[in-house]
This record gives C-alpha cells, sequence and structure tokens, in this order.
C-alpha cells in the first residue's frame, strides 16, 4: 500500500507537473512521420499508403548491421537515437533528485527502503509506457491526417526504403506486435538500469553511460549491446540471422527483475546520507 | 577583475567534474590511438608486398591519416564526437546556475561587480571547455605521432584520406598538413568552448543542473535528426557539430561560412542573454 502511495506521488510530481515532456514526444514521432511521408517522393519511389505499422517501425528501424567502407563512413541512426534518449532523459532525473531531497525523509517516516525503491522502479515502467502509448497517439493522430491504414501490417516497400539489408530480408508478412512488446520491455530495463547507475555516479555520468551503449549497439552487432534489440533493422522479424525478439523479452526481463530485486538490496546497504556510496 | 578570473580559472580546472570529463575524453583519445596503430601496423605489412610492385603510396601511412580528426574507422572516434558537446558543458557550464541556486553568487556579487564576475565566469567557462576537448585531441596526435611518420599527404592518396577539395581547410591538409591540425584543434576549442558558453547562459532561465547540460545535447540531436531525415537534399552541408568538427568521415563536407555563423550564433546569444541578466536581481 505505502510502495502504491510513493508511486502516486512520483506520478503527481515527476509524470503530471511534467505534462510539457508528453509535448515533445507528440511532437518528435510526429515529424518522424512526416519524414517517412515524404520519403517516397524524395527518393524517386512510387508512393504508397503508409499504415501505422509502417510508421512504427520507421520510428525504430535503427539501421543495418555496419560493414566499414571508405567509401560508406558509418553514420548513427540520429531519429532513434533521440527517441531512447529522449525517454532515459525523461526517466533520469526525478529518482535521484527524490533521494537527495524528500525522497531520503518519506523513506525514514516509512522506515522502509525497498518500498521506496520499487516505487520508482514501477514509476521507471509506467513513465517509459507513457512515452511510448503518446508516440503511438502522435502516430495514429498523423495516420488519420493523412488516411493511412490504421493496422500493423507492414508494407512490403519499407524495408527498401529504411535501408535494411535486403539481402537477408525475411519473406512478408512481418508480424511486428513481439517486437514492439520486446523493444519497449527493453526500453524499461535499460532505463532502470540506468537508474540503479545514476545513484553511484550521477545522473550525467549515467546518461553519458547510456548514450555510449546505444552508439556502440549502433556501431556493433552484437547480443550484449541492448540497443541491439532495439532496432527493426537488426530485428529477426525482418531479416535472417536477426536478433530475436523473444531473446531480447527474456534479457530485458531478467534486467528488470536483476534491478529490482540486486538493486533493492544494494540500496538497501547504500549511505544514503553521503551521496550515494555503498555501506 | 584580475583576481575574480584567477579564482574562476582555478574553480574550473581543478573541480572533479573537469577531470572526469578530461578522463573520458582522453580514454576515448587513446583507445582510437591504439586501435589505429595496430591498423597501420596491419597496413604496413601490406605496403611491404605491394612496396615490391611499386603501387603502394607511402605518404597514406602518415600520422596524418591516423589523427582523431581525420580518422573515419575508430568507433572511439565517433563516440567521442558523439560526446563532445557533453562533455564540453560538463567541467563548469553549470556553475553559474548553481552558484546562484546555492547562494555564493551573492556573496561574490557583494564584493565584486557583476560585469567582472559574469565575465570571469564566461570565461572560465569557455577555457575548461575548449581544453577538455583539445588535450584529447592533442593526445591523440602526440601518442600517434610516437609511433607513426608524420610524412606529407599526396593527393594521390585522395581515396585513403577521404579528404577531398570540399573538405574544410582541404588545401592545407594536402600542403601544410600541420597547419590543417592546429586550424581543427582551434575550431574544436572554440566550439567546444563557446558551446559550453552558450549552455552556461541558458542557466540564467533554466534551474536544473542536468536539464542545463543534457538538454542543448538532445537538441543538437534534433537538428542532427532534422538533417538527415525531414531536410533530406535540401541542405547539402554539415550543421551539427558531430560532423563538422571532423575532417573526414562525413556524409557532407562542411562549409566554412555555415560554421563561422553557427559560432557567431553562440557567441551573440550567450552575450545577449549575459546583456538581458546584467541587472537581474539574484535574490
Amino acid at each position: 500500500m505505502r510502495t502504491l502511495k510513493f508511486l502516486a506521488l512520483d506520478l503527481r510530481i515527476a509524470t503530471l507537473r511534467e505534462w510539457p515532456r508528453g509535448l515533445v514526444t507528440f511532437f518528435l514521432f510526429v515529424l518522424a512521420a512526416l519524414a517517412l511521408f515524404r520519403l517516397p517522393s524524395l527518393e524517386g519511389k512510387v508512393p504508397f499508403a503508409l499504415s501505422l505499422g509502417d510508421y512504427l517501425v520507421n520510428a525504430f528501424a535503427g539501421m543495418k548491421e555496419y560493414v566499414f567502407d571508405p567509401r560508406n563512413p558509418f553514420d548513427y541512426p540520429a531519429l532513434w537515437l533521440l527517441a531512447f534518449l529522449l525517454i532515459a532523459f525523461f526517466t533520469l532525473r526525478h529518482p535521484y533528485q527524490d533521494l537527495m531531497g524528500s525522497g531520503k525523509h518519506i523513506m525514514l517516516l516509512s522506515g522502509n527502503r525497498f518500498r521506496w525503491w520499487a516505487a520508482k522502479c514501477a514509476w521507471v515502467a509506467i513513465t517509459v509506457l507513457l512515452y511510448f502509448a503518446i508516440g503511438v497517439i502522435a502516430l495514429l493522430f498523423w495516420v488519420s491526417l493523412t488516411q493511412g491504414g490504421l493496422g500493423l501490417a507492414v508494407s512490403s516497400q519499407m524495408p527498401g526504403l529504411l535501408k535494411f539489408d535486403t539481402m537477408l530480408l525475411v519473406q512478408p508478412p512481418w508480424e511486428i506486435l513481439g517486437f514492439l512488446f520486446g523493444l519497449v520491455s527493453m526500453t524499461v530495463a535499460i532505463c532502470l538500469v540506468q537508474m540503479l547507475v545514476t545513484l553511484y555516479v550521477k545522473p550525467v555520468l549515467g546518461f553519458v553511460c547510456t548514450v555510449s551503449l546505444l552508439f556502440l549497439s549502433a556501431f556493433f552487432k552484437n547480443i550484449f549491446l541492448l540497443g541491439n534489440y532495439l532496432m527493426a533493422a537488426r530485428s529477426a522479424v525482418f531479416i535472417r540471422d536477426g536478433l530475436s525478439w523473444q531473446a531480447g523479452l527474456v534479457v530485458s526481463l531478467v534486467l528488470i527483475a536483476a534491478v529490482l530485486f540486486l538493486g533493492g538490496f544494494m540500496f538497501k546497504r547504500m549511505d544514503i546520507l553521503d551521496g550515494g556510496r555503498l555501506a | 577583475m584580475r583576481n575574480m578570473i584567477k579564482t574562476e580559472l582555478g574553480k574550473a580546472t581543478r573541480n572533479f567534474w573537469f577531470l572526469v570529463a578530461l578522463l573520458v575524453g582522453c580514454a576515448l583519445a587513446l583507445t582510437s590511438a591504439i586501435n589505429n596503430v595496430n591498423v597501420f601496423e596491419e597496413t604496413l605489412i601490406g605496403a611491404a608486398y605491394l612496396g615490391e610492385h611499386k603501387w603502394w603510396d607511402m605518404s597514406s601511412s602518415s600520422v596524418f591519416k591516423y589523427w582523431i580528426v581525420t580518422d573515419f574507422i575508430q568507433p572511439a572516434t565517433f563516440l567521442f564526437f558523439l560526446l563532445l558537446p557533453l562533455l564540453a558543458v560538463l567541467p563548469y557550464a553549470w556553475s553559474y546556475g548553481v552558484e546562484k541556486k546555492s547562494g555564493y553568487a551573492l556573496n561574490v556579487l557583494a564584493r565584486t561587480s557583476r560585469k567582472s564576475y559574469l565575465f570571469a565566469k564566461f570565461l572560465a567557462v569557455f577555457i575548461s571547455g575548449g581544453l577538455v576537448i583539445t588535450i584529447p585531441i592533442v593526445l591523440n596526435f602526440v601518442f600517434l605521432a610516437c609511433i607513426m611518420p608524420a610524412r606529407l599527404p599526396d593527393i594521390y592518396g585522395i581515396i585513403f584520406f577521404g579528404i577531398n577539395e570540399r573538405s574544410l581547410f582541404s588545401s592545407f591538409f594536402y600542403t601544410n598538413p600541420l597547419v590543417y591540425c592546429l586550424l581543427f584543434i582551434g575550431l574544436n576549442f572554440f566550439f567546444a568552448g563557446l558551446w559550453a558558453m552558450f549552455t552556461s547562459a541558458l542557466s540564467f532561465y533554466l534551474k536544473n543542473r542536468v536539464v542545463v547540460t543534457i538538454a542543448p545535447f538532445l537538441f543538437l540531436l534534433f537538428v542532427k535528426f532534422l538533417h538527415d531525415n525531414v531536410l533530406l537534399g535540401i541542405l547539402r552541408t554539415e550543421i551539427t557539430p558531430f560532423a563538422f568538427l571532423r575532417g573526414t568521415g562525413t556524409n557532407y563536407s562542411a562549409d566554412i561560412a555555415i560554421v563561422s555563423l553557427i559560432l557567431l550564433f553562440l557567441l551573440g546569444f550567450t552575450l545577449v542573454l549575459a546583456w538581458q541578466n546584467r541587472k537581474k536581481d539574484i535574490l
């Protein structure tokens, strides 16, 4: 019950009061949709009706595996990086600031640190879910504006348009629901790991770690670089030898449980009065 | 004024965050250098074979090809330039906001004028931001120069260097590469310093240190997204520091006029905000 009260307080302080973040998210996803809408004509291709699934794949496309080629220098996918760094930023500040402020007193009064920790984990998960929900609403708004399809079916032209590795393409139809499910779960896991890191090395350095992780994930295709699970262009849904979303889901659930329980255990022993060193 | 500048410079360059930013920058610069030494040694093996056939252009086995600014192979190089706007603001750009919030600024302003306080503050922010970026770049060059020869790049090796006539300062690269290096070190110093000042000026309005540090970086990423995805094909020049601070390895070349405009904008924006807030009550 106390955990729920903590969570309600977090939602009031760090979610409802920070409503402009929702507008930023909405704006970003609408711009991403606009970019895709213009892409076929800019690439000299025949325009086709874009569905919600197409727009979602575009927003989380990432990039195909990078193979060094002096004529084609590495260029990280800005939209993909921005979409995930934005939610990493939204979940960055509150837990640390709460711990440095009123959270410390609330914890002392409640007499239980784990409840505070569990509430923060739940807050991160809810914030991530809200972020994606606003993203989907923004895309739905765009789809209704442009009279596109509301389904999750992905057009056969999309992989070529988004420069996926078409040599390795799996036969359509591509079922993206599982991929999206894994993507949300992995984002929650990354944001939770960032929260744990943040309590030890301060928010800005925690954010630097997240930027580095996502960048290295774009550069190297590796199952240990978690950002790989966030890219449609490297998902087994679209390409052979891609990363399976089921594996990503399992990894993310293990990470979420580890941060909740192991992190909770570490947090219980943390010296919260002295900047966050382990006791 | 002199004491104020001395104090602020001391605070800016002798704090934990300056050290952290410098360590991260140097670690990336050294990682890039060490990996490039491996590439260089592999290239020498190839050169030893091809040299017999007189096909090998030795000028490409030069420190000027593997330097972090002209390198387009190492992930550490790309990560360094991606993190550059964050590293530049880490040392001291947050200080004005924090000192205003904590009341420290009030104590200083009771003893000195606002003008000298702000001048010293922004100068310290500029220098600390520039130093944390240029020290790793210079370190990378010195490390490589200890191992590789500094051969003059030959225009026939253009396919190895990736620096063509449209690239920034390219005429110096093939004629006087040391001047080219100095120009890029200067450009990186000025950008990093001005970016740190610009971010610091935002703390006239933004109160949170984390927001002041990270939000401008996200804005730059947003500009890159606009450039890459929305303005596709309209602007055929690099407009983000992730690209124009590097000699090569980018999709488009940088235009010196656009780069100068960006630097002027950063300086102008900072000066305007400082001017606007010169008499603002900080109580």
